[in-house]
């Protein structure tokens, strides 16, 4: 089981933001979501989740709402809002410039 | 961005406060949905329920954990706390709905007027677009040998003075503001132009809001006729016009060119308009004295060296053109700052009021810490149980502090609410022309921003004192609900005591100001003034040179006027003077030359000159000493006559009378109005009256100058701005619109402007005086209620304390007349404490008002007598009141009494 420390610092927020990009869903899906993307790589403890999404609530950069699901069952679902398409995209910016760097450090050492 | 930010986040948070439960059960469904749900995977897994479930809950790390977890990520914890202590205080309060109103009350009072009073002080000192002011300086020539004193100065002069100085950053030299009229429709109106120099605009380095300020090609003689507009002319007459820029305006008759507009916050001179002072520097005459000099001082440079550096070109102006200019000898220049020019006596008085207003403040927090302690004493119990369920006592100490914080929040929000309310009447209270023309006067955000850190600190010093003594609640004796101190533990008795001392102290040093006060008001007011103001109204009319090129045509539309108004129903008379009374800030001076006399080495004395209508001297009760007033046949053609004022007779022909003398017009310091400013070789004046001396000049305090009076129908040549007197003791509206629809009539094109009341010249004139006044006289009142019932709750609450005692004595055979006895004078004592302090505090503190009095010492034994004696008399009365109660003791109650 991988606790959140085995995440870069601060990444989590943006692997749940890019989550929920995709479409409006629930805890447990995102949480399933994250370990099917990722080849069961990424895996988010349920205590650390469910802090962490309601923080990005609290934020502004995803908001809630109680929705009837496909199975019957009443669920809190989460979307993303403007304010967080707008930091996903700065945090993915910012990602892709730190694991470009990162990349062409470990490069430049096989060489 | 941010806002967004917050626009998402505000809704959130107070979600999280008011929504609190709600939230929780939020929280609470979608964890356990989760769990559901994954258990249900388990179990398709083939796990037994049993165990899918422990495993979930496992992998969460704990359900009530994970629940405090998301609730921590709402960051409003200490909010909470904060909100049950101040839930709670506020229930207290509601349960002692007496105290609450008495701490509200005054607090809203006391921070009400301090708010409005810095609100004043901000909007005419500090505001960031006066700060220009900061350096600006105006100069001033002293004549003594003429005892007056000129603002204004001739072209050598200015050059001289610009050339020849190093302290100064720019030289500026501009004519007084006067009232031009803008005649394109759709209405005339009077408005203030000003014509300053180019440089005057670099001077002020505030870009213009549209267009561009004139250049110095365009300031020269025979440039361009244009002109600048303020941001205020802008909007109202031109509704904002984009396109105003490039526009011809007609002022005075002539067309004019708009080149631009001013931001709101420029004001030069406190005109609407400007246009090219277009100054001709080859004029050498230089007693012809029309210019206004402003200057930047230098950073770094102070007003003594600007001084010094005056007084060596003061002097060689003196030994290269004494000769020519007589009134030269021993003159001097002088500079003062502009800002103290407009403030003027303001300052002191604003500066007096906010150190009354905190004394006034500090009252309220003494005397509402003094009642919170006393309620503390009888909330020891409910401490003790709080104390025993865990609350520590720094939870007990917060508790107290919370609710003194609340309640000094809540009385400042109100003050700012009476500040909000009351700023205008007292803004009324001040004459327009002490503030200058570009402030705004409101209760801004700083303002309030002010408010809530002082409220803060109130906060804080009411609840000290109370915070301390919950912490040395002691537990097991007050749970037994046995006091049995028999007169109050010590400390908290020694901070009551101390605090109702200061308090008295305090309160005397308000009265004492506020008796001071009133007493040199009521010596102002009694002045004499010379005049009868009532039922005079006063408006001006400017005739513009264009229509009306001469004399004969001006002293007809006057004659006209002055007609077609004294018929109207009402009207008792109507008249015309050069200078309304008491207004303005300089008057017209005049030397002079007497018939068959040498004129002395300073050169020709000097006297105020007035241009007066036929019957002016009637309508204003200023009566005649000798000789006759003016009549009809004193006109242009026949002999030219004066009247002059008691001062002038009295100097000039101490031991017989002036009539018959004859008297010759020189040099005019005159104000820029006068169009021919230089009167060399007039004719000689044959004096036909002497009138009683009348305080007319700017200033109630200025002594009374030597006056000549010249009949309006032989000066009409000079003249074209005047003041229309009515006297009619019909309503002010109605006089106004009459006036108006008379002018209308007799020449739509004449502007009138300045409509006001000799009532409300007089008072202007009494200024910064009434509003000290007014205000001291209510924080006096507010002080003595603050001490009433501070005395009341400490001698009350002793009362109470001493039942017991009370009972043990009246049981011993102490008569009630014994028991009153003691009790009073322990608040004797008190009261005596507090009022020795607070003399001793009032005599140092009241000389600083010394400059706002008027025939009143700072040090007025008789007034501090009188506070004395009040004060003592209050503090007996608020102390008897309890004390009958004590007397009405049974003493088997009393003894029972635990």
């Amino acid at each position: 089981m991988s606790k959140p420390s085995d995440l870069v610092q601060g990444t989590l927020d943006m692997l749940l933001l890019k989550i929920l990009a995709l479409e409006p869903m629930n805890g447990f899906t995102v949480s399933q979501r994250l370990k099917q993307v990722s080849g069961d790589v990424l895996q988010v403890s349920d205590g650390s989740l469910y802090p962490a999404l309601h923080k990005l609530e609290q934020e502004g950069w995803i908001t809630a709402e109680w929705k009837t699901s496909e199975y019957g069952r009443r669920a809190k679902y989460y979307s993303l809002t403007r304010l967080g398409r707008r930091q996903l995209e700065k945090e993915a910016d910012n990602w892709g410039r730190l694991s470009g760097a990162i990349s062409r450090v470990i490069k430049l050492k096989e060489a | 961005m941010r806002l967004e930010h917050w626009l998402y986040t505000i809704p959130m948070r107070l979600r999280s406060l008011f929504r609190r439960r709600q939230m929780d059960q939020e929280l609470e469904g979608e964890l356990r949905d989760h769990v559901e749900q994954k258990t249900e995977e388990y179990v398709a897994r083939g796990l037994p329920l049993a165990e899918a479930r422990r495993r979930v809950l496992l992998e969460m790390g704990g359900f009530e954990q994970t629940k405090e977890k998301c609730r921590e990520m709402r960051r409003v914890n200490y909010i909470e706390n904060l909100v049950q202590d101040v839930r709670f205080g506020l229930r207290q309060l509601r349960r002692s709905p007496g105290f609450a109103a008495v701490a509200i009350l005054s607090l809203a009072i006391g921070v009400g007027s301090s708010t409005a009073l810095y609100s004043i002080i901000y909007g005419a000192f500090l505001h960031p677009f006066l700060k220009g002011n900061e350096s600006s300086v105006l100069l001033r020539a002293s004549f003594p040998y003429k005892s007056m004193t000129s603002w204004l100065f001739s072209v050598p002069e200015y050059l001289d003075i610009r050339d020849r100085t190093h302290v100064f950053s720019g030289v500026v030299a501009q004519r007084e503001g006067e009232i031009v009229s803008l005649s394109d429709p759709p209405h005339v109106e009077g408005v203030w132009g000003a014509r300053i120099p180019a440089e005057a605009f670099d001077e002020a380095g505030v870009p213009p809001l549209l267009g561009r300020a004139y250049t110095k090609e365009e300031d020269r003689p025979g440039g361009p006729q244009v002109v600048v507009l303020s941001a205020d002319l802008w909007q109202t007459r031109y509704n904002s016009d984009p396109a105003i820029v490039g526009k011809t305006i007609h002022i005075n008759g002539e067309s004019y060119t708009v080149l631009g507009v001013m931001p709101k916050r420029y004001r030069w001179m406190g005109a609407e308009l400007w246009y090219p002072l277009q100054l001709n520097l080859a004029d050498t005459d230089r007693s012809h004295r029309f210019l206004f000099v402003t200057a930047g001082l230098r950073p770094g440079k102070t007003l003594e060296q600007a001084r010094r550096e005056l007084r060596a070109v003061a002097h060689s102006m003196e030994k290269q053109d004494g000769r020519a200019t007589p009134e030269y000898a021993d003159w001097s220049l002088d500079v003062l700052r502009v800002r103290d020019v407009i403030v003027g006596n303001l300052a002191p008085a604003l500066f007096m009021l906010s150190g009354a207003v905190l004394l006034v403040l500090l009252i309220t927090c003494a005397n509402l810490a003094n009642l919170t302690l006393g309620r503390a004493a009888v909330r020891r119990r409910e401490m003790a149980v709080r104390l025993v369920h865990g609350a520590s006592r720094w939870r007990l100490s917060r508790q107290m502090l919370t609710e003194s914080l609340a309640l000094s929040l809540l009385g400042s929000g109100a003050g700012v609410l009476v500040a909000h309310g009351g700023l205008q009447t007292m803004v009324g209270l001040i004459p327009r022309n002490y503030i200058a023309a570009e402030a705004e006067i409101s209760v801004n955000d700083k303002v309030v921003v002010l408010t809530f850190f002082a409220a803060l600190v109130m906060g804080l010093l009411i609840g000290l004192v109370p915070g301390l003594a919950a912490r040395q609640v002691n537990l097991e004796e007050n749970l037994r609900g046995a006091s049995r101190s028999l007169a109050g533990e010590g400390a908290g008795r020694f901070f009551r005591r101390a605090l109702v001392v200061s308090e008295i102290a305090l309160a005397v040093v308000v009265l004492a100001g506020a008796v001071l006060m009133a007493r040199s008001y009521r010596r102002l007011t009694a002045l004499p003034l010379g005049f009868d103001q009532r039922s005079v109204y006063v408006t001006n009319v400017n005739l513009p040179v264009a229509r009306y090129p001469d004399a004969a045509r001006v002293s007809a539309f006057f004659a006209e006027l002055v007609r077609r108004v004294e018929v109207l129903p009402g009207v008792q008379d109507a008249t015309v003077v050069s200078q309304t009374p008491l207004a303005g800030w300089d008057v017209d001076t005049h030397d002079f030359l007497i018939e068959g006399r040498s004129v002395g080495p300073g050169g020709p004395p000097n006297a105020d000159e007035r241009i007066v209508g036929q019957d002016y001297f009637g309508l204003m009760h200023i009566d005649l000493l000798e000789g006759r007033f003016f009549h009809d046949s004193d006109r242009s053609g026949r002999m030219p006559v004066a009247i002059v004022n008691e001062t002038m007779a009295r100097l000039y022909w101490p031991c017989k009378s002036p009539l018959g003398a004859r008297i010759r017009l020189e040099h005019g310091y005159s104000r820029a109005r006068l169009l021919s400013a230089t009167d060399a070789e007039g004719p000689w004046l044959t004096i036909v009256g002497v009138v009683k001396d009348a305080r007319q000049r700017p200033d109630l305090l200025w002594e009374i100058r030597p006056e000549i009076d010249l009949p309006f129908l032989q000066s009409a040549d000079r003249i074209r701005d005047l003041a229309f007197l009515v006297k009619t003791p019909a309503a002010r509206a109605g006089i106004l619109e009459r006036i108006r629809g008379e002018l209308q009539a007799l020449d739509p094109d004449v502007p009138a402007y300045g409509f006001t009341s000799m009532n409300e010249i007089v008072a202007a004139a009494q200024g910064p005086r009434r509003l000290a006044l007014v205000l001291l006289a209510l924080f006096g009142g507010l002080a003595l209620l603050l001490v009433i019932v501070g005395v009341y709750a400490v001698i009350s609450y002793n009362v109470s304390q001493r039942t017991r005692e009370m009972g043990l004595r009246v049981a011993m055979g102490a008569k009630p007349s014994d028991i009153t006895r003691m009790i009073l004078s322990q608040t004797a004592r008190l009261a005596i404490v507090g009022v020795l302090v607070g003399v001793a505090l009032a005599t140092a503190l009241t000389r600083l008002m010394s400059g706002l009095l008027y025939g009143v010492q700072a040090t007025d034994a008789p007034t501090f007598a009188t506070v004395a004696v009040v004060l003592t008399a209050v503090g007996l009365l608020a102390g008897y009141l309890p004390t009958r109660r004590a007397t009405k003791v049974d003493p088997m109650v009393a003894l029972r009494y635990e």
